[in-house]
């Protein structure tokens, strides 16, 4: 029984097909500087309304039926 | 033309990428078609910063364009992220089990005792990641799980990336495991997990 350790660079794990690094890199994706929406309707300075707008992005299979299953 | 990110000072821009100056915020584009995928957005991302830019990424999975890119220079939402991740780089830590031991279930009893199992390796490689981040002081994110893995990402200077990766050594040759897990930490990368910001508008009806 052990703990391995595995370096990669940016580079290699983009390169790589080895599920944990396309796993890692996968995760990246989603990061980063993202614009999330946030609206407030307001009438005579009083809060009516708030409408906050996000965008959700997942691959096919994540998102179709049997995905959503598992 | 894809957005990259936002400079300030840039050292040298890598073939295929040009810039848009906004202010002070240089702009880092994509040449060439914009319909590229995620992840040639995400390698040229990783060129720039190799090639010594400090940038501000934007998420590579999701496209923005340059009127966006320039409404986002103008805020004041970039000057404050900016001394956080000036001069940052994130490393990416990922543990998992070293082979997959779970068969595919294919009864009920078998399907919870897999649910199980995996919320025991779970539960494990969270406690392990907790360890190794407390011998740091270093900004990380919070753990986070996939199907397989747990993962986290620390903000690390870049001067001290080697020190980082020397120090990940030291720290898992003293940690002893009752199952064989790996744990893969990957990078420099731009610190995409840092990078948040919100832009908000107000209307007025």
């Amino acid at each position: 029984m052990s703990l391995t350790l595995e370096m990669a660079t940016a580079e290699d794990a983009i390169r790589s097909h080895d599920t944990a690094l396309v796993d890692i890199v996968d995760g990246l994706l989603r990061h980063g500087v993202v614009i999330r929406g946030e609206i407030w309707l307001t009438v005579a300075d009083i809060d009516l309304v708030f409408l906050g707008l996000d965008l959700l992005l997942a691959s096919p299979d994540k998102i179709r039926p049997t995905g959503l299953a598992q | 033309m894809t957005v990259l990110g936002w400079a300030q000072h840039i050292a040298h821009l890598p073939c295929g990428v040009q810039h848009h100056r906004a202010g002070v915020w240089k702009i880092l584009l994509a040449e060439g078609k914009p319909a590229q995928t995620a992840h040639d957005r995400l390698a040229l991302q990783v060129k720039c910063f190799d090639a010594g830019t400090g940038f501000l990424p934007t998420a590579p999975a999701k496209a923005m364009t340059l009127h966006t890119a320039i409404a986002v220079a103008q805020s004041q939402a970039l000057y404050k992220l900016w001394p956080q991740l000036m001069d940052r780089c994130q490393f990416s830590l990922s543990l998992r089990r070293a082979t997959r031991p779970h068969a595919v279930p294919d009864d009920g009893r078998s399907w919870l005792l897999a649910r199980k199992a995996r919320q025991d390796d779970q539960n494990t490689h969270a406690r392990f990641l907790t360890e190794i981040a407390a011998h740091f002081t270093l900004p990380a994110t919070p753990l986070r799980q996939t199907t397989d893995a747990t993962q986290c990402d620390f903000l690390v200077p870049r001067a001290h990336a080697d020190r980082f990766c020397g120090d990940i050594r030291s720290i898992v040759n003293t940690m002893d495991a009752t199952d064989d897990i790996s744990l893969s930490v990957t990078g420099p990368w731009p610190p995409f997990a840092f990078a948040k910001l919100a832009q908000t508008a107000e209307g007025a009806a």
